[in-house]
């Protein structure tokens, strides 16, 4: 009797290490990184559109994930924006790129992709500008003249430099949300005869010293190829 | 701090080091007013002040200048009509006796052609004037004897000096 328990003690600690041993083996492949492309749209833009005919516009984003923090980063999108000033109102419309490189800031624990993105853009934009009517800016106590004859600047050109700040979160299998912040410069533009651009799509307002910000709230897709 | 807390902040410092000038205020020159200043006939030299000015614009109601009895004054700026391409001012003087009060309008008129040029985001558009002409309606009792511009031709872009000189 004595015989057979130590024989199975010697069993239940072989198979007990072999188990082990399994276990650890399955450890390692679960904790791999996913890498592959990630694309997606901005979700306020559409509502913007659909709210305020003055503010059209929607943006794709997407990125391919290079090594473990940086990823390979680009924007598209299309604007349609009109803006009322004191003495005059415009409307631009035109489409843009922004490409460039995120670096993930985050310190995942094990399995898990969330990013603090910290990131930079060059940003390159076509459009053209209608300036839809004007008030000269003369003294009130005379009466105003107003042109309401449309005149447009087509062909107009822009590029700028982009700061990203931003996150984004796995909150589904591979669904990711994000939001993002950004101090854009302006490097150059075709600026219209006798006007100038005081919108570009995707720099957006431009300020008085060439300064820019924008943000996006995106909803993104992973298409993972490979574990690393 | 977590080291990966370091980008981020510095990235936040950048962001708010880029200070958001405010620019929605004009504080740019907009369309031009027409300057006068007023010498002295009998001594071309000279500034000559006038006192009690009454200024009228043609196409509009109620005086543009009505100056109190105390103040003097040897220039005045006065806003151009951009919707036409002249503007008539009756520059009445009123002069003040302890007995008697007097009042002597005279008419200026200038003619011009106008451009729009751009000035910025919050001023939008202004007007300048080119080839401006000034004249002197004549009645039988004048108190303003001679209009001379400053400039031939005359363009009004801005203020920074006088346009025409009114000796009187």
């Amino acid at each position: 009797m004595s015989r057979f328990t130590i024989s199975l003690l010697f069993l239940l600690i072989c198979v007990s290490g072999f188990a082990q041993r399994l276990g650890k083996e399955k450890d390692t492949t679960q904790y791999k990184d996913r890498y592959g492309i990630r694309v997606g749209l901005d979700i306020v833009r559409p509502i913007y559109s659909f709210i305020d005919e003055n503010d059209k516009g929607f943006e794709i984003v997407g990125d391919y994930r290079l090594t473990k923090r940086f990823y390979l980063a680009a924007e598209l999108g299309y604007r349609d924006h009109t803006r009322q000033e004191d003495f005059y109102n415009f409307t631009t419309k035109g489409q843009y790129i922004k490409a460039g490189v995120d670096y993930n800031a985050y310190k995942n624990w094990k399995g898990m992709e969330n990013m603090i993105i910290t990131g930079i853009r060059y940003g390159f934009s076509t459009f053209n500008t209608t300036l839809n009517e004007y008030t000269i800016n003369s003294d009130p106590f005379l009466p105003e003249r107003t042109e309401s004859e449309p005149i447009d600047y087509d062909n107009l050109n822009a590029s700028w430099a982009e700061l990203v700040l931003g996150i984004k979160v796995e909150v589904l299998h591979n669904i990711f949300l994000g939001f993002s912040f950004r101090g854009n410069v302006k490097i150059t533009s075709t600026e219209p005869e006798n006007f100038k651009n005081l919108y570009i799509p995707g720099f957006e307002r431009v300020y008085v010293n060439d300064y820019g910000f924008s943000f996006n709230y995106t909803i993104s897709y992973l298409i993972p190829f490979y574990r690393k | 701090m977590k080291p990966w807390m370091r980008p981020v902040f510095l990235m936040l410092a950048v962001l708010f080091s880029l200070s958001c000038e405010r620019d929605d205020i004009c504080i740019d020159e907009i369309t031009p007013k027409l300057i006068i200043r007023f010498y002295d006939f009998e001594n071309p030299e000279l500034f000559k002040d006038v006192a009690n000015l009454k200024v009228n614009i043609e196409g509009t109601d109620g005086d543009y200048i009505n100056e109190t009895i105390t103040t003097l004054t040897d220039s005045i700026a006065l806003p151009i009509n951009v919707v036409v391409n002249e503007t008539r001012y009756t520059l009445t003087l009123q002069e003040n006796d302890i007995l008697q009060q007097e009042e002597n309008a005279d008419i200026l008129e200038i003619t011009y052609t106008q451009e729009d040029i751009w000035v910025s985001r919050p001023c939008g558009y202004k007007a300048v004037f080119n080839g401006v002409e000034s004249r002197l309606e004549k009645d039988e009792d004048n108190w303003i004897d001679e209009i001379v511009p400053l400039s031939d031709p005359l363009d009004i872009t801005n203020e920074n000096s006088a346009h025409v000189k009114i000796y009187h």
